[in-house]
């Protein structure tokens, strides 16, 4: 049997981590900490209708992050009924770190750098904070690819992880 | 199997569950106006500023990243598959 065939996992990896990533950044900084939201730096929320507008928006930001979840899972849902997909945890892993730092890369340049619409830590050393952002998203990118690279031999296929052995005839 | 007789009990006692599910339905329909402001003022003005509010823009603005990993996935997809 050939086993070969990682971009299915890759791809449903980095969905997965592109929608949970974008879930931590939601909740985490959109919402318990008093960061930003998806358009503090158009419109701050500094009365409740201003609140309410970036609430909208916030919003549809869960919804797309969900959408990569739920994409996400199809994928790997297809890709287990697959032979030729190595079942690697590294790989995989490697693709949900890598999704997230990717998220956050493609984000951080995109919102806060040229479209400016939100910042990290809007305010007095906001540039810091989304440096700060963009390097933490970066270093995922390396930790995630160095995982992808360690599993890129690895060849179990769907439904052997845990498997019971059938003892050897002697 | 034959028909099992009901219970007149049975039609007095509601299934299990049923009872704090009520309680919580009638909670939140009651508290759900007064947390969500559907329709008080401020609610109804920030409703309405997000369409009239360049909502296209705003929409492109809030997918873009989403699509940019889509894309590098649809290019990932196709690592190691045979033709």
């Amino acid at each position: 049997m050939t086993v070969a065939h990682r971009g299915a996992i890759l791809s449903a990896g980095i969905l997965l981590g592109t929608g949970l990533g974008g879930f931590v950044d939601g909740i985490v900084l959109h919402q318990i900490l008093p960061g930003h939201t998806m358009l503090s730096s158009v419109r701050p929320p500094a009365d409740l209708v201003a609140m309410k507008y970036n609430m909208f928006w916030d919003g549809l930001f869960h919804a797309f992050t969900w959408l990569m979840v739920s994409l996400g899972v199809a994928r790997l849902w297809l890709a287990a009924r697959r032979a030729d997909v190595p079942w690697s945890t590294r790989t995989f892993v490697g693709s949900l770190i890598g999704g997230w730092g990717l998220f956050n890369v493609v984000e951080g340049i995109i919102d806060h750098q040229i479209l400016g619409v939100h910042h990290v830590h809007p305010g007095e050393g906001e540039l810091a904070w989304d440096i700060g952002f963009l390097v933490f998203g970066a270093l995922q990118l390396i930790v995630g690819g160095a995982l992808i690279h360690a599993g890129r031999h690895d060849t179990t296929p769907p439904g052997s992880i845990g498997a019971p052995q059938r003892p050897r005839a002697t | 199997l034959p028909p099992q007789p009901i219970s007149p009990l049975d039609w007095q006692r509601p299934p299990p569950g049923i009872a704090p599910g009520a309680v919580l339905v009638a909670v939140l329909t009651c508290s759900a106006p007064a947390l969500a402001c559907p329709s008080c003022a401020p609610g109804l003005q920030a409703r309405a500023e997000v369409w009239s509010d360049g909502f296209l823009r705003n929409l492109a603005t809030a997918a873009l990243p989403f699509v940019v990993v889509g894309a590098v996935c649809a290019r990932l997809q196709k690592v190691g598959r045979r033709p």
